[in-house]
């Protein structure tokens, strides 16, 4: 058995300690950047939504900044987000480089992106679920949390997964500018050295990770929608 | 009483404006059943939603139980709302709550104990004969358990008023007259004020004391319903009431050509508009005027408890003595109308 792994993926077994530190570095850059992502792309979901015309807080001004300031950015392509950010990683997070240093960039180049995903999942509620709240007396407020957000449950984890499994893609370009993490493991050793049996490990595990996200998603969709 | 003094409201569509309700003064009672009804595009349902200003009028005043809605505050006009129920063409319950969980949703503003909110949902389920489908999800109901659960749901905050959209449009003949019997219960027990919006006139026929028609954004006729629906004034009105009788149908049949007359012979429709359609009228005419009536269709209707209706049919004789019956017929409010002649 030992033989075997040893005969197929000779370059992996010595390096399993690097693996794992890589490993747990998407996953750090995944949680930290994607939680705040969530956040983000959920209040800029909510206010481009609302103050849309004939919504419950219509305000033109603020949608066309709101909207094309996310078209902006989402045609930045992400590898020249990170360059672009340094000076910015370097004011918010202390330093450009790192895992750390991946954050901003990460958090940068997928909340317009969630933004739009979440505006689209909110868009599918009915109108009429909002006027019949609006004629029970319920604030704008309100109407955000326990029509808009409670109804859209299963919309947003869907588009939640999607956003999700692109955030370890981007994670790994990350490792350009020294983010480290399974991409950045890949290219070192698989890429640059020629450890075919690298990449291919690698892909596993990050394969692994994105049907964690699909699976949990998917419960969570099963669970919230009658 | 809820009292619309001059309302109108434009929307601009683009470079469209449009005028869905044009100066509309109209005054409703406390405990009446009132009904608005008018074909699509009628402005109905913006009327409707000027009453809880879920539309606000680009101009005139709403006032409802005293108050003048166009002049609150957003936060006062909030708790008003909660005062007045609303029920919808489509229903729009909350797909992710179960039926308990949407008639709890409007409680849920202020700190009621869940416990207290739970008694009060049941007891309303209850009042509908929705007991047994507390923890069903909207998707599992049929459109008729759907709207008794919206009609629970409208009545959770206690309120005085009750709009209804288009409220049994989507429900077959059947479960529109269930829910129809709700609401006329519920107009008894509770002394709650109904406003009906509705393109059938078989609803306002069944529950509705007063009614308005609406074209084109104005109110063109309201009073008694058996009073606008016996003797229409508007064109609008006798639409309605032609579609909802077989009379309508000569007006299609005189339109075909198919139907070929001898010179003596002319297609006649008498509509009859009140008490008196008891009387045989057919036969006296006939026997009198020594004229024919080949009857091809009738149709008696009653509003409230009043008929109103007509016969369709071909009468044959000469011109003088064929006068002669229409005036006996005009004399006692019978409507008179020739829609075919012979082409000669």
């Amino acid at each position: 058995m030992q033989e075997l792994i040893n005969a197929l993926i000779p370059h992996v077994i010595p390096k399993l300690d690097e693996l794992w530190i890589s490993l747990w570095q998407t996953v750090y850059m995944m949680v930290v950047s994607g939680g705040i992502a969530f956040v983000l792309g959920v209040v800029f979901g909510v206010m481009l939504i609302v103050t849309r015309e004939g919504d419950i807080l219509e305000h033109r001004v603020c949608f066309a900044v709101l909207d094309r300031t996310i078209n902006i950015f989402r045609s930045i392509p992400f590898v020249i987000l990170l360059a672009a950010l340094i000076p910015v990683s370097r004011l918010i997070t202390g330093t450009a480089i790192g895992t750390t240093g991946a954050m901003v960039p990460l958090v940068v180049g997928t909340v317009p992106f969630f933004s739009r995903q979440v505006e689209s999942a909110l868009a599918s509620i009915d109108r009429g679920l909002i006027e019949a709240a609006q004629s029970m007396g319920l604030s704008p407020l309100g109407i955000i949390f326990r029509v808009y957000l409670k109804e859209s449950i299963p919309n947003i984890v869907r588009v939640t997964q999607i956003t999700a499994i692109s955030l370890i893609g981007l994670t790994a370009m990350a490792g350009a500018i020294g983010g480290g993490g399974l991409g950045d493991f890949a290219i070192r050793y698989g890429h640059q050295r020629g450890q075919t049996d690298v990449t291919y490990v690698t892909v596993v595990v990050i394969l692994v990770m994105v049907s964690v996200i699909q699976r949990v998603g998917n419960l969570i969709i099963k669970r919230t929608t009658h | 009483m809820i009292r619309l003094s001059h309302v109108s409201k434009s929307f601009t569509r683009g470079k469209e404006r449009i005028d869905a309700v044009r100066d509309v003064s109209l005054e409703i009672n406390d405990g009446e059943i009132f009904g608005v009804i008018g074909f699509s595009g009628a402005g109905k349902s913006t009327l409707v939603r000027c009453i809880n200003l879920l539309e606000r009028p680009t101009s005139g005043t709403v006032e409802v139980g005293g108050l003048e809605l166009t002049a609150l505050s957003p936060a006062r006009l909030r708790e008003v709302r909660r005062g007045m129920g609303m029920i919808f063409q489509h229903f729009n319950l909350m797909p992710s709550r179960t039926v308990l969980e949407n008639v709890i949703f409007p409680l849920q503003y202020r700190k009621i104990p869940r416990e207290q909110m739970e008694q009060k949902a049941r007891g309303l389920l209850r009042r509908v004969d929705l007991e047994g489908r507390a923890a069903a999800y909207p998707s599992e109901l049929s459109g008729g358990q759907k709207q008794r659960v919206a009609i629970a749901r409208a009545l959770a905050t206690d309120p005085k008023i009750l709009l209804c959209d288009e409220a049994t449009s989507a429900l077959d003949p059947t479960t529109t007259q269930e829910i129809l019997a709700l609401l006329r219960s519920l107009n008894a027990d509770l002394g709650l004020t109904i406003v009906v919006i509705t393109h059938e006139m078989a609803v306002v026929k069944s529950i509705c004391s007063r009614v308005a028609v609406m074209e084109q954004g104005r109110l063109v006729e309201q009073g008694p319903v058996l009073k606008v629906f016996s003797s229409p004034r508007e064109k609008v009105t006798r639409d309605f009431v032609g579609a909802a009788s077989n009379l309508s149908k000569a007006d299609l049949l005189a339109a075909s050509g198919t139907l070929s007359l001898r010179p003596d012979e002319r297609l006649v429709r008498f509509s009859y508009t009140g008490p008196g359609v008891s009387e045989p009228l057919i036969s006296t005419i006939t026997a009198r005027y020594g004229l024919v009536m080949n009857i091809l269709f009738a149709d008696v209707e009653l509003i409230g408890d009043s008929p109103i209706g007509g016969t369709v049919g071909i009468l044959t004789g000469p011109t003088e003595r064929v006068e002669g019956a229409f005036a006996y017929l005009r004399e006692r409010n019978v409507r008179v109308e020739v829609l075919q002649e012979c082409k000669s």
